[in-house]
């Protein structure tokens, strides 16, 4: 499988250092930004990240909305979102807004990078076939 | 037998507050089962942490440096906790598994690496 760029926005940074490390070891390119307005500066720029694993909660911008602006500008990046304070309608709500999934804190490495992958072939099949 | 080591890098981390990486494996007759799962906190936090080892059911903690509050709070929970072990996260799991590691222990790979500085 090609190098995945996986793009983490989450503002606990001890979290997104320890996942983007993890990442890196198996083989994924990871970058990890803190808030929203730098996710979106991210996504601006060339190369997309493929996959962008997307905190609920931020100080500046709900998930939500950077969920959303995500889609607006590549609806082929797949995006999952994580969160610390789970209840059962926000994985719907990710859903309905065009995440790829939802996922729960703390995370199982091994599910996420499940998902990762999943989320990867979506996008490749996206580009097939468009 | 369910283990939990909270892990920093290849180690197990030298602080039970400051975990954002644990390693979860399950063990039988000197055996581990399956592959050890890496959980990944949300934040560095004791409280979290102790609530992570109770829904999951955990039996054995494997730490380096705990509060003496959490250690009482989950030895009250009835769960071993093998604190103050120094050394790589593997050479832990494999010493608890075969029922050797006991508090305090510095492991064979972390005195190889004083060695080696």
């Amino acid at each position: 499988m090609a190098e995945i760029k996986v793009l983490i926005v989450d503002d606990e940074v001890e979290f997104a250092a320890a996942l983007a490390e993890r990442l890196e070891l198996r083989g994924y390119l990871p970058g990890t930004v803190s808030c929203g307005k730098d996710a979106l500066a991210v996504i601006e720029e060339a190369p997309f990240p493929d996959v962008v694993l997307l905190d609920l909660k931020m100080p500046d911008m709900s998930g939500f909305d950077v969920l959303v602006a995500v889609k607006e500008k590549d609806p082929s990046i797949e995006v999952i979102m994580l969160t610390g304070h789970g209840v059962a309608s926000v994985g719907a709500d990710s859903k309905a807004k065009g995440a790829f999934d939802f996922i729960m804190k703390p995370v199982d490495f091994k599910e996420l990078e499940e998902k990762i992958k999943q989320a990867y072939q979506k996008r490749c099949l996206g580009f097939s076939t468009a | 037998m369910k283990i939990l080591i909270t892990i920093r890098e290849n180690n197990v981390a030298p602080r039970f507050d400051l975990t954002s990486e644990v390693l979860i494996a399950l063990c039988e007759n000197q055996e581990i089962l399956g592959t050890p799962r890496t959980m990944l906190m949300n934040r560095p936090s004791a409280e979290d942490l102790c609530a992570l080892i109770i829904k999951e059911g955990i039996s054995t903690v494997i730490c380096g440096g705990i509060e003496e509050s959490h250690l009482k709070y989950l030895s009250w929970k009835k769960i071993q906790v093998v604190d103050s072990v120094i050394g790589p996260y593997s050479e832990a799991l494999n010493a608890a598994n075969a029922g050797f590691l006991k508090a305090g222990t510095i492991l064979p790979g972390a005195k190889k690496r004083v060695l080696e500085k």
